[in-house]
């Protein structure tokens, strides 16, 4: 009777709460479109009119370019027990936030924008693959 | 026999009506101005330049230099947000869908190649169990 008394507050003011949430972010590619892009044959033109707009281009071994299409879909659970205090958001964390929750796949083409690799997973490992690299952010940039 | 009073069904429906009717939201964040296919569709590759893009559009968002290329990318981001707690549950989902187009232009801001999604509109406000978008 004690610890129920001790307990229903807590339940009673929100702080222990279960919780199922869904985040769903993008649409999915259709399933079988990256079959059939032939290495070395596919062009840009070909994929971007197949694929649609990427999420995300960078710089690919100079005069080439990865495109990256990415989507995600997280389904949880969870008792949370939470005492709100204060909510701040920072910009500069948006991007690896969002690109870190995502799936997808990375195309690669070469220089004459010819599809040289297809790559399939989390977009965050896919983007460390390729090798590159973000400007820092400016509040983390350090001065000469 | 005991009589029920006509008042506690209305009661009990306040109560309810109390509980529930601050337990629920919606809400709706957009990123960014619409984009139409009309406007996509009157850039041409071998004949549009960056310049007449940027006049139609306005400044992109995102340029990435390619080598000698560059790419342009505008998007119109919605997120859809519904949320339902009951004082011990609560049930939470986010839909997120956008408009995005990536225009490439070549070494002489000539454009090339042309990529667009319009998905935008179809973001929905929905419960997590919820079956949306065919999944």
């Amino acid at each position: 009777m004690r610890a129920l008394a001790i307990l229903a507050p807590l339940f009673l003011s929100g702080c222990i709460t279960f919780v199922w949430s869904r985040e769903r972010r993008f649409e999915p590619l259709a399933m079988g479109a990256l079959e059939g892009l032939e290495v070395g044959r596919t062009t840009l033109s070909e994929c971007l009119l197949r694929l649609g707009a990427p999420l995300y281009v960078w710089e690919y071994k100079g005069d080439g370019a990865a495109l990256a299409w990415g989507w995600s879909d997280d389904d949880e659970k969870r008792v949370a027990v939470s005492i709100p205090l204060e909510e701040r958001f920072s910009a500069s964390l948006s991007y690896d936030s969002e690109i870190a929750k995502l799936r997808g796949a990375v195309l690669l083409f070469d220089r004459d924008l010819k599809l040289e690799q297809v790559r399939e997973g989390w977009l965050r490992d896919l983007e460390r693959g390729i090798g590159r690299r973000r400007p820092a952010a400016a509040e983390t940039a350090q001065g000469p | 026999m005991p009589k029920t009073s006509p008042i506690l069904p209305l009661h009990l429906g306040l109560l309810l009506l109390a509980l529930l009717a601050p337990a629920c939201f919606i809400s709706r964040t957009t990123v960014n101005e619409p984009i139409w296919r009309a406007d996509v569709d009157q850039f041409v590759p071998g004949r549009t330049t960056a310049k007449e893009v940027v006049a139609r559009l306005g400044a992109p968002n995102e340029v990435v230099q390619l080598g000698s290329r560059t790419a342009y990318r505008y998007d119109f981001t919605v997120l859809k947000r519904a949320g339902f707690s009951l004082i011990l549950v609560s049930f939470l989902n986010e839909d997120t869908r956008a408009d995005r187009v990536w225009l490439f232009f070549d070494a002489k801001d000539v454009l090339t190649h042309a990529g667009a999604t319009l998905q935008a509109a179809d973001a929905r406000y929905a419960m997590p169990w919820a079956h949306i978008h065919g999944r």
